[in-house]
């Protein structure tokens, strides 16, 4: 302490200012970015719609007061055990933004775009293209980069008023759903990168409105009681782009087999006929191994797929440990299964000429060379690349049973 | 009429009145001016004339305390003396026995246990103040100080503040004399230092200053010496007062001493080179230096398995930093920050707070301050009344409150959780600190989120950078970084790992733990079975 | 006990870390993405040399001055006028650069967290702690920056584990797949903020320990810089591909898209705590050499009095020098890395010559230090770790 003004001026000098850059902004009514947490319009989700003229934003807008309160007890709680605690709002403006700040009129609360995941695109918009949308969501500061683009089979908006009694949050439903890995994800970021790189093709998971209608009659209260099972919006294949834009759909089944080809097809169930009756598996682990090939001039492309899986049901038929040949035999056949998908979900995309498998990036990364040659070219020669496609299924485990209950005749 | 009669009367007991005012005055002035006179004069030798004197510092003139007491005695071969004492400090039976015993037998020097020779009079005056017995004597020494204490004092129970479950249970008193003893029977080293300080004006009280001659760094030994020399204040009645005088910063929140009311943990002190202050009358001791550390430390820590109590000073470090910026992390989350939560607990989170009518601030600090409040209610109620406290404090309003949507039930959690926090730390200084600094960082969030939170960490842990303690930087081993010194600062090390102090205090280290002393089983048989 | 104790070679390593560090996290990967795409972590490599050159000069410079500031051996090698010319231009230097640092760190907090909060607040609120940090010494920088680091790189690494699974390696292929010439436009940037270790002129005189180690710890501490700059620049790469180049600050963003175990998610808050503890210990560091230099060249006997003044004037030329966060993007990748880059490599280079043809050897003692040990003016130093001689009575 050497050189140090005595004790008090050392004081004055460091606890002044302080004291004085504390008091400041509290006296000039500061707290500038303070929101409190009930002045937030937590949006869920938001579907998108082309309009003339612009857009149409509609949202689910968090209700927290009428979420059910947590302990059971306690005051308020309009909405507990009732519908859902989200308010369905909508605007127009002709940016997604313009259409956003009306909505910011229509409610007392501010809109917040920090707890959205879902995010919906009209089919409309999406044959339009996405990337106003995806511009909006990753410019926005609040928002999420993980929010999930889906897109509808139709317009979008009438996916924010299907609501299931399944979750407080409709949205939430849609998105425990994305969540199971059975269909392609796409992330705001995802989108942006792939947006990024010219003529990119992607896929979309598209949700679409199921309505199962009214439930047989339940035996035990008597014919007249009927259920009606709500109308739920759900997952229904992808929606196929290139360049932002929605070229064509894949239906489920095409959509799983698009997702070998990209590794992610684990977790899901296969059924393939084993002695003319149905066999399930499910798939345990799936692996991919994608390679590109360059000879002279002529790109190709192998694909290897290692899967492993239990099986999960059989229905007739012996299943006997002492004869390793009959697993074989029904990997071998899982195997032709998976890759007769596959070889159609490629066949589908070749057709709309979207490289949705990042085969363009492979070769950029491998061969930059060649690709820095063709790559204005890319969705053409996509459409005639050869792809061969490998896969080695093995059955793991006849799981927790291991002969069929019903013995062969 | 009677009152007509009775007034020359009146007027006259007035005036008497207003002169025993004066008097009283005159007598007060006179006694300062003795007192002032008084301070660095010597005995004279005359046994009348030096008891007189005392008898007049002590009140003389009608105002001498009643507990005074004053007799002649004959002292073989050396004439009259005079034994003055207070009745109030002094064992009677010690007295009879003790001392009239050896004075009738002329050996009062050789025969007290504690005879000392006083010069000066006001250091008799001081000594008779203690419980001393003074035997004024004609010629050289002029008086001897006799012991002969026998007044009341605690006796030494259980630590009450520090509690553990292993270890030792003796805390200390506000005896200082069992005190020192108590350290003194942990630290059986002839080169422990018992050095006698007294301070105040008039109320002097006895302060010992503790260290090991080539243990503790002399500059260090030093430096407390002229800090001690330098108080001046005119009562000393804890070691706070030692405290606050000798600190390095005297402005700072952190405590930069350690007070301790455990005899083990000031024999460890020591035994790292460290110096301790005890005081007469405060049953706590003060050890320095110290670092930010050494208030993490728990004495339970040395005595249970290295592993609990490694585990628990981690635990204990994350409790302090939760304890410190809880209440604000919430605020800074739920108003500035909401997208960081996982979407349904920040649907929820604004659920609670729905009927909530104040902003988030607020409520935090009306919640704060409420516990405060509570808790210093509590500190000021005899235990007999604290359960009642915490029914009516925490049962009745805090469940009317929270039910009647007032607050909400997080903001009761987020306060719970960190006076719980703040109460797992194990020195209570510290956790005064962290409760004051927690306002800070709570205002810091309210106007700028998690930047201004981290702001306020930030200078927080400047001013613990530049903080130091008789000299020692407070984060010593961590920084500035010495990373051999560590092995009791996150962790607790095994005692036999040969763990090393600072690289501030290594010079003078010289009871390092020997390397090699890792136990393990015996070589060879690996059993104690005779093969036979 | 030793009366001072100096900053030790891991402090000083610490030091010349948070010299390149900080920008490791803002604004560097952009620039780098945008100028050397994928090859963006080469070119943070291969600029190492630029921040060696003027640690080199420093310490040849030192060997023949041992223990001046800057400005001392500029005055000697150079003459009184041309040495105060020198030392002149490195204040302005490093007030610049304080000016520079300072706005960054309050644009990343402004825009990231409080954007309706105004500018001149934030920056209050930045200059706090470094503020009061600098008040209390270059030791207790020191220890400030070896613990804020760490935090700061901890959370760093958090934030690069959170997003691990969403990394492509794929998107650093293919390397050198434009040949070397975007790698070496790229390495300019990085070169820039390199070359800025000559801040640490003004620091390195309170070494504690020998030559050697503090100019082997300041250079590793560059290194380790330049490797966490080659890490973020690959992991932003390799997370978001081509668009990593239109992302103002790619880490930030990677921050807003981690999301852990689906509970913790946009940790932008978080980026925002590592950039500023990363950040505010640049920002000291910078101050110190700014505020320090200039009460060097006015021949002060204490830099503390310069310190408020200081701040102050820096504050003000961040909240008023730039309009716009735009404007300052632009001026800080346009202008200044060049202008940075060239006087930091050029003051040194000057002096260092200035002294080599006066043929200075180096063996004899000088009288402008105290000559204990090559330590500057003690009156100017921190205080001192040890006893204090009389803070307080």
């Amino acid at each position: 302490m050497g050189g140090e003004p005595e004790p008090g001026k050392r004081w004055r000098g460091r606890l002044g200012p302080l004291l004085l850059a504390l008091a400041v902004p509290f006296l000039a009514g500061g707290c500038w970015d303070r929101v409190e947490i009930i002045d937030r319009g937590f949006i869920a989700a938001a579907a998108v719609d082309a309009v003339p003229g612009g857009y149409r934003l509609t949202v689910q807008l968090v209700l927290p007061q009428s979420l059910p309160s947590p302990g059971g007890g306690g005051a308020g709680g309009g909405g507990a055990g009732g519908g859902p605690s989200v308010a369905v709002l909508s605007a127009t403006g002709a940016t997604l933004a313009e259409a956003a700040s009306r909505m910011d009129e229509q409610v007392a609360s501010r809109l917040f775009w920090g707890q959205t995941r879902l995010l919906i695109v009209g089919q409309a918009l999406a044959r339009r293209g996405i990337g106003e949308v995806v511009d909006f969501l990753v410019r926005n500061r609040e928002s999420r980069l993980r929010t999930d683009l889906l897109v509808a089979r139709g317009e979008a908006a009438p996916l924010m008023a299907v609501a299931p009694p399944y979750r407080d949050i409709p949205a939430d439903n849609i998105y425990q759903e994305l969540r199971k890995n059975l269909a392609p994800r796409l992330r705001a970021f995802e989108a942006a990168i792939r947006l990024r790189e010219a003529g990119r093709g992607f896929l979309m998971p598209a949700l679409a409105v199921t309505r199962p209608g009214p439930s047989p009659a339940s035996p035990s209260t008597g014919a007249e009681r009927r259920v009606t099972l709500p109308a739920n919006p759900a997952l229904d294949g992808a929606g196929v782009f290139v360049g932002g834009k929605l070229v064509g759909w894949l239906d489920g089944r095409l959509t799983r087999g698009a997702l070998w080809l990209e590794g992610l097809g684990s977790g899901g169930t296969i059924t393939l006929p084993y002695r003319g009756r149905p066999l399930s598996v499910l798939v345990e682990r799936a692996q991919v191994r994608r390679r590109v090939l360059l000879a002279g001039e002529r790109p190709s492309v192998r694909v290897d797929i290692e899967v492993d899986d239990t099986i999960q049901e059989v229905h007739e038929g012996e299943l006997d440990p002492g004869r390793p040949e009959l697993l074989r035999q029904l990997g071998e056949s899982l195997a032709r299964e998976i890759r007769g998908r596959a070889l159609a979900a490629l066949a589908a995309t070749r057709r709309m000429g979207a490289d949705v498998y990042d085969f363009g990036r492979l070769f950029a990364g491998r061969q930059p060379a060649y690709w820095r040659r063709v790559y204005t070219r890319w969705p053409q020669i996509f459409r005639s690349l050869p792809v061969e496609i490998r896969v080695r299924a093995v059955v793991r485990s006849p799981g927790r049973l291991v002969e069929s209950l019903q013995l062969p005749r | 009429m009677a009152s007509e009669r009775f007034a020359p009367l009146r007027r006259e007991v007035t005036r008497l009145h207003q002169l025993s005012d004066l008097a009283n005055e005159a007598a007060s002035l006179e006694l300062s001016l003795l007192w002032e006179l008084s301070r660095h004069r010597r005995l004279s030798g005359h046994p009348d004339l030096d008891a007189r004197l005392i008898r007049t510092l002590m009140g003389g003139r009608g105002h001498l305390t009643a507990d005074y007491a004053e007799r002649t005695v004959r002292l073989p071969g050396r004439g009259r003396g005079r034994l003055i004492w207070l009745s109030s400090m002094v064992e009677t039976k010690i007295l009879d026995s003790q001392i009239f015993g050896a004075i009738s037998r002329a050996h009062v020097e050789g025969h007290a246990a504690e005879a000392k020779p006083v010069k000066a009079v006001d250091e008799a005056v001081r000594l008779l103040g203690e419980g001393r017995v003074l035997l004024l004597m004609p010629g050289q020494p002029p008086a001897l100080a006799l012991a002969a204490r026998g007044y009341e004092h605690r006796q030494v129970g259980d630590p009450q503040k520090e509690t553990s479950m292993r270890g030792s249970r003796e805390a200390f008193v506000e005896d200082l004399a069992t005190n020192v003893s108590l350290v003194r029977r942990r630290v059986l080293d002839p080169r422990l230092r018992v050095e006698p300080f007294v301070l105040g004006e008039f109320r002097a009280t006895e302060v010992r200053l503790l260290w090991i001659q080539g243990l503790t760094h002399d500059p260090l030994v030093n430096e407390m010496r002229r800090r001690l020399r330098s108080i001046r204040l005119p009562q000393i009645l804890d070691v706070r007062y030692i405290e606050e005088l000798a600190a390095d910063d005297p402005y700072t929140i952190f405590p930069t001493a350690l007070f301790t009311e455990r005899p083990d943990t000031v024999a460890a002190a020591l035994n790292e080179g460290r110096l301790a202050v005890l005081v007469e009358g405060s049953p706590d001791a003060l050890v320095l230096p110290v670092t930010f550390w050494s208030f993490l430390q728990a004495a339970d820590d040395y005595y249970s398995s290295y592993w609990i109590a490694s585990f628990l000073r981690l635990l204990r470090i994350g409790l302090a930093l939760l304890a410190l910026v809880f209440p604000a992390l919430y605020i800074a989350v739920i108003v500035f920050h909401p997208e960081m939560l996982p979407g349904i607990l920040a649907f929820y989170l604004a659920r609670t707070r729905v009927s909530v009518p104040f902003p988030a601030v607020v409520e935090a600090f009306l919640m704060e301050l409420a516990f405060e409040t509570l808790r210093e209610a509590g500190t000021h109620l005899p235990p007999k009344l604290s359960t009642s406290l915490s029914v009516v404090g925490a049962l009745v309003i805090g469940q009317a409150v929270v039910s009647s949507g007032l607050v909400s039930w997080p903001m009761v959690v987020v306060v719970s959780v960190t006076a719980i926090a703040n109460f797992a730390l194990p020195s209570w200084e510290m956790a005064t600190s962290v409760r004051l600094l927690r306002f800070a960082l709570m205002v810091l969030a309210a106007l700028f989120g998690v930047p201004g939170v981290l702001v306020g960490l930030a200078l927080i842990l400047g001013h613990l950078c530049g903080l130091r303690s008789l000299g020692i930087p407070y984060l010593a081993p961590l920084a500035p970084l010495t990373p051999h010194g560590l092995g009791d600062t996150l962790l607790r090390l095994p005692h036999w790992v040969p763990g090393r102090r600072p690289r501030l205090l290594e010079p003078y280290w010289k009871v390092e733990v020997p390397r090699g002393q890792r136990p393990h089983p015996p070589a060879g048989a690996g059993t104690f079975h005779s093969p036979r | 006990m030793r009366e001072d104790w100096g900053l030790s070679d891991l402090q000083l390593l610490f030091l010349s870390f948070a010299v390149v560090a900080p920008t490791a996290i803002l604004t560097l990967p952009r620039a780098l993405a945008l100028l050397a795409g994928q090859d963006g972590w080469l070119a943070a490599l291969l600029a190492l040399p630029a921040g060696l050159i003027p640690l080199v000069l420093l310490w040849d410079l030192d060997r023949r001055y041992p223990g001046q500031t800057f400005t001392e051996q500029a005055r000697q090698a150079l003459g009184p006028l041309l040495g105060r010319v020198a030392a002149a231009l490195a204040v302005l230097l490093f007030a610049l650069l304080a000016v520079v640092v300072t706005r960054e760190v309050t644009d990343a907090v402004h825009g990231e967290n409080l954007p309706r909060t105004p500018l001149p607040v934030v920056v209050l609120l930045v200059l706090l702690a470094p503020v009061s940090v600098l008040r209390q010494g270059i030791e207790t920088l020191a220890r400030w920056a070896e613990i804020l680091l760490p935090i700061g790189l901890v959370l760093l690494f958090l934030l690069v584990a959170g997003s691990l699974r969403d990394l492509h390696p794929d998107y650093l292929l293919p390397v050198l797949g434009h040949g070397w010439t975007p790698i070496w436009t790229g390495a300019v940037q990085p070169a820039s903020f390199y070359a800025k270790v000559f801040a640490l002129a003004y620091v390195l005189p309170f070494r504690g320990d020998g030559r050697k180690g503090a100019f082997l710890a300041a250079a590793a501490g560059l290194f380790a810089g330049a490797v966490l700059l080659a890490l973020t620049a690959a992991v932003t790469v390799a997370l978001f591909g081509p668009l990593a180049a239109s992302l103002p600050q790619p880490v930030f963003e990677a921050a807003r898209m981690i999301s852990v175990a689906e509970f913790l998610a946009h940790l932008d808050a978080v980026a925002v705590a590592a950039w500023l503890a990363l950040g505010l210990t640049k920002l000291a560091l910078v101050a110190f050499a700014f505020v320090f230099a200039l009460a060097d060249l006015l021949q002060l006997e204490e830099y503390r009095p310069l310190t408020l003044p200081g701040a102050a004037l820096t504050g003000v030329l961040a909240a008023v020098e730039f309009r716009s966060t735009a404007e300052f993007q632009i001026w800080v990748f346009i202008f200044w890395p060049w202008v940075a880059l060239a006087l930091c490599i050029l003051l040194p280079f000057l002096v260092w010559s200035g002294a080599v043809l006066r043929g200075r050897s180096g063996r004899r003692g000088r009288t402008g230090g105290t000559g204990r040990g090559g330590r500057p003016g003690r009156a100017r130093t921190a205080p001192s770790p040890s006893l204090p001689p009389g803070g307080r009575s």
